[in-house]
């Protein structure tokens, strides 16, 4: 077995099930998870022969982000029900309102796709994946503040992009992402 | 859509971060990245290799290779020798080469007999994707050669960016991975941007099954390469066409080639494709290549291999040609038959090496050997269990024996006709050879020779194969030679020495061989 096979390996059990768990929340398929992880290890595969990488985890994660979100682009027309996934009970799941969440959650998922690239990691990282601000800053090599701040500006950016006027949605001031 | 508040944003957020896949699917994903980073380690280890399975160790896999080295044949188009030049076919390839991806169909029909296999019809439909992004798609339905089926089917990837070639075959509940050489992504990058740039030493070419499908880029570069005639205007399903035509196809085992290009004349795109060969006396081969769809719509989906749960796998590497594959091929040949091989073609090498696995096994055909395969693995089954029944001690004293006499005790045991029997007896003599055979990957070197000596008549390197007088002993002798350059040839000897030579050498090294 070569070295490259043996890293590769390594960082599947390290981290295979949370990338798994990564292309599963982006793309809302589990079929497609599945497709898309061996995919990134084949990729994986390929670079490893090439480059010296330092960070594994940084680079997997980087590249499975891409690839979910290449394949959300080139899938824009399907339409994925979320309550196919594992969605907790709420008091209010008529069909209508499962319906309006899904095409809001899929809206959301789009946006995210046209960020650039850092700040598209920095926000998945933080919010879809519950990360801390340390750890985000440690695998994209910023300092924490700096995270805050990417982060900060991406919620502003959905919101606008998005959302309702501030009046019209609370009546209130936007609540800051870092609190 | 309305509107949605930054609470529902934060809510989706939410509800996306608490999504878990089943611990089904995560495992099934895990184990499949598992399966294919630790593929290499599973190269099978084989011990007690039983014929049927050498002779056609895939027999689906043995006909597809034989079809493939027809058809990189049929793409080695290097006979277009009218004197017209190629005006209104550089337009065509302009076209061609703008399309990032599209689809076209080719039936092929060879009558006569293929090596291992009685004589009769062998037909091949496939339906051919290719994608300058993601690689080529080839789905293949084709006679069974063992006759157990109407129809058989495959489904091949060729996949440069991840250098590997991946064939399923649903009936045999099997896939084989194929590694590709490192550089063919990059060749292909080349051969796809400029045909100027495209590298015809035959020491460094490839197995790119681009060439052997036709691919009308490849095929129109071909013709421009040399002369065609045109055959000026007709019809096929309502589009008005335009004809190229050249019948001055000898190549190789190609004789009496007669090939015909249709182009849309209008949208200067290809329509169809007719080929028609003969490879010797035996073989006769008809391809149709039509149904071609431009530019269309493709996605990563459509070039990734579903390979369903349960399948086994091998894998194994791209014949490589180069003159070290090509000595490589001669050495093993010759140390299991003792000979070289007389004739460099298409098919007599391969066909000589399955006449001796037959021998050896006593059969006539492969789908005897594969029917014999099938009985002995019926009898031994049954035989297991007689076994179980023997004690510990007396299975002991079976395991003492010399091997000839085990052998007879085992064959007292198989219930089958006497003449398998003897038959089955000839295999186990044989096994040793037969081993050896596998371990070798024989039809993969005679694959390297053959191409090896193709693309030097392609080149038009004036190569020279003396197999059927000169033998290991001729140390001296000239075996295979070609021209290198103006004033050298390469030869390689019987010993298989390699030398480069002047041309008055290669006179005298040529008059001393037998006549």
């Amino acid at each position: 077995m070569t070295d490259c096979q043996k890293q590769l390996l390594e960082l599947l059990d390290r981290s295979g099930a949370k990338l798994h768990m990564l292309l599963t929340r982006l793309t809302l398929r589990e079929d497609v998870a599945e497709e898309l992880m061996q995919e990134l290890f084949v990729k994986l595969s390929d670079v490893a022969t090439s480059k010296k990488i330092s960070n594994w985890d940084a680079y997997a994660y980087r590249a499975a982000v891409n690839l979910a979100f290449d394949w959300r682009r080139r899938n824009k027309q399907i339409f994925v029900p979320l309550e196919a996934v594992n969605e907790p009970v709420s008091d209010d799941c008529s069909p209508l309102n499962v319906l309006i969440r899904n095409e809001a959650v899929q809206k959301i998922l789009s946006v995210i796709g046209r960020l650039n690239s850092t700040a598209r990691e920095a926000f998945i990282m933080r919010y879809i994946q519950q990360e801390s601000y340390e750890f985000i800053a440690e695998q994209l090599d910023k300092t924490p503040h700096q995270v805050r701040a990417l982060c900060s500006k991406v919620t502003n950016y959905l919101r606008d992009v998005l959302g309702q006027s501030r009046l019209s949605s609370t009546g209130k001031e936007v609540h800051d992402v870092e609190n | 859509m309305s509107k949605i508040s930054e609470e529902e944003i934060r809510r989706h957020l939410e509800l996306l971060s608490r999504i878990q896949p089943s611990a089904q699917s995560a495992n099934r994903a895990i184990q499949r990245v598992r399966r294919v980073l630790t593929e290499h380690e599973e190269a099978p280890k084989r011990k007690n290799i039983s014929i049927w399975r050498i002779i056609m160790k895939n027999p689906v896999v043995k006909i597809a290779v034989a079809a493939a080295v027809v058809l990189a044949c049929l793409a080695g188009l290097y006979f277009w020798t009218s004197t017209q030049s190629g005006v209104a076919l550089a337009d065509v390839l302009e076209k061609v080469e703008q399309m990032q991806a599209f689809m076209y169909k080719m039936k092929m029909v060879m009558t006569g007999a293929m090596p291992g296999m009685p004589a009769g019809k062998f037909e091949m439909e496939t339906a051919v994707t290719s994608s300058n992004t993601y690689g080529t798609r080839m789905d293949v339905t084709m006679t069974d050669p063992t006759g157990r089926r109407d129809k058989i089917t495959q489904q091949v990837y060729f996949l440069p960016n991840r250098k590997v070639q991946i064939t399923i075959m649903p009936e045999q509940k099997q896939y084989q991975r194929m590694e590709l050489d490192d550089n063919m992504p990059a060749k292909m990058k080349k051969q796809n941007n400029d045909p100027r740039e495209q590298n015809n030493d035959p020491r460094e070419q490839n197995n790119d099954p681009r060439e052997q499908n036709n691919d009308p880029r490849e095929m129109i570069k071909r013709i421009m390469n040399g002369k065609y005639s045109d055959m000026g205007r007709s019809e096929i399903d309502g589009v008005e066409v335009e004809g190229f035509r050249t019948t001055h196809a000898t190549l190789g085992a190609m004789e009496d080639a007669n090939i015909v290009l249709w182009v849309d004349a209008e949208k200067r795109l290809p329509v169809r494709m007719e080929i028609d060969f003969k490879m010797g006396e035996q073989i006769q081969v008809r391809s149709v290549i039509y149904d071609y769809q431009w530019d269309i719509s493709v996605d990563a989906n459509d070039f990734e291999p579903v390979i369903p749960e349960g399948f086994t796998s091998s894998t194994v590497k791209a014949p490589s040609i180069s003159e070290e594959a090509a000595i490589e091929g001669l050495k093993s040949f010759a140390d299991i038959l003792g000979h070289y091989p007389k004739k460099l073609n298409i098919m007599d090498p391969s066909r000589e090496f399955v006449a001796f696995i037959q021998e050896l096994a006593g059969t006539n055909s492969t789908g005897e050997a594969l029917k014999l395969g099938e009985k002995i693995k019926a009898a031994g089954l049954k035989l297991k269990d007689e076994l179980k029944e023997l004690k510990e001690e007396e299975l002991k004293e079976l395991a003492k024996l010399p091997e000839e006499e085990k052998i007879k005790k085992i064959m007292e045991k198989i219930e089958l006709p006497e003449e398998e029997k003897i038959k089955i007896k000839k295999i186990m003599e044989n096994k040793e050879i037969l081993e050896k055979i596998g371990r070798m990957g024989m039809m993969r070197q005679i694959q390297s020779l053959v191409m090896f000596y193709t693309t030097l008549v392609q080149e038009k390197m004036e190569p020279a194969y003396y197999g059927e007088s000169v033998t290991p002993a001729d140390t001296d002798k000239v075996l295979l030679r070609w021209k290198i350059s103006d004033n050298e040839y390469r030869v390689i000897y019987g010993d298989l020495r390699v030398e480069t030579v002047t041309p008055e050498k290669l006179a005298e090294l040529e008059a001393a061989l037998p006549k």
